[in-house]
């Protein structure tokens, strides 16, 4: 009877869990969810409110301390070459946009008898995925940690990449007053990420394949 | 010999309470001792930042223990301050009552 009453009353707020949950070192996540929940349950059996918002209090004042614990658990040296990591990621991705991708596009437009306006600017976006494949793939050679998870190391190495190219594109966007080209920002951030993901994906397994076929 | 290094006034009060609490010492109840002895709020994730740090420093150790419904299935993670712990803990305290002694006339009562 008692586990039902547990197993039917309201868990906490998700958003504060997601919060919570992505600022925790890995060994205490669990542990810190737990005990939480615990006095959010006995809690909310006076004040569903009261509950909630004691939750998001704990929640709002942890994240600091344990976002710099967390920090200092990486280590200096491994913030030095995420850093490295995501600057040259960026590097790439933009060097590639306007050297390759870019001129590639210019170069079909001058000619007299090329492609529609259409094809042109979807070959753009073909060739700006190379690019965004590549920084994937640089930023998996020198962030990645083995023992981590494909999951934890592409949030912690390509996700601040991410972020910074859909600010940047969704910031030019609004400088320039074209919000009606928000659509052309979500297919492009769609395909920057799928193709960060799948080069730094291509890169480990070729790795993998590499290490077997050297250690035979 | 391993050097013990002072240890902090919160670090203190985290060690105070785990013994106090002895094997039923976790996160939640940790914080709730701090808070009834101490009239001081303080959060989990703080609990948890200064346990790491213990841990990393070889002062406490931890042991998960089984799992409850009213944590949503989560095991609670039990902790105990070890030999070096109550090493340490016991410089820093007295090297502060040392710095205190002579200072602080305490109240009989209090009013």
């Amino acid at each position: 009877m008692a586990e039902d009453r547990y197993l039917k009353s309201p868990s906490p707020p998700a958003l504060a869990r997601i919060a919570l949950s992505a600022c925790t070192q890995t060994e205490y996540r669990e542990d810190i969810l737990g005990d939480l929940q615990e006095e959010y349950v006995s809690l909310q059996s006076r004040s569903r409110r009261h509950a909630d918002r004691w939750y998001w209090n704990q929640v709002v004042r942890s994240v600091p301390g344990l976002v710099l614990r967390r920090l200092q658990c990486i280590g200096a040296w491994r913030i030095g070459l995420l850093f490295i990591s995501y600057i040259l990621a960026l590097l790439v991705i933009n060097l590639w946009d306007v050297q390759v991708a870019r001129k590639a596009a210019y170069f079909l437009a001058k000619q007299p008898d090329g492609p529609s306006l259409s094809i042109i600017r979807t070959l753009y976006f073909l060739v700006f995925t190379v690019g965004a494949g590549l920084a994937g793939a640089l930023a998996a050679a020198l962030g990645f940690k083995r023992e981590k998870s494909f999951r934890s190391n592409a949030l912690l190495t390509l996700g601040p990449v991410f972020l910074v190219l859909t600010c940047v594109m969704a910031a030019n966007l609004m400088a320039s007053g074209r919000q009606d080209l928000f659509s052309y920002l979500i297919i492009r951030s769609l395909l920057l990420a799928t193709m960060l993901l799948l080069g730094a994906y291509l890169f480990l397994k070729a790795r993998d394949v590499f290490n077997r076929s050297s250690n035979r | 010999m391993t050097t013990v290094k002072s240890l902090g006034e919160f670090e203190i009060m985290v060690l105070a309470a785990l013994m106090r609490l002895g094997d039923e010492a976790y996160g939640a109840k940790i914080r709730q001792e701090i808070e009834e002895r101490t009239g001081r709020t303080t959060t989990v994730g703080a609990i948890y930042t200064t346990l790491s740090r213990l841990e990393e420093k070889g002062i406490v150790s931890s042991k998960l223990g089984p799992s409850t419904p009213e944590r949503g299935g989560r095991p609670k993670r039990f902790f105990r301050i070890t030999a070096h712990g109550i090493r340490a803990f016991r410089i820093s305290v007295n090297s502060l009552g040392n710095m205190l002694e002579g200072l602080i006339s305490w109240p009989k009562t209090v009013t």
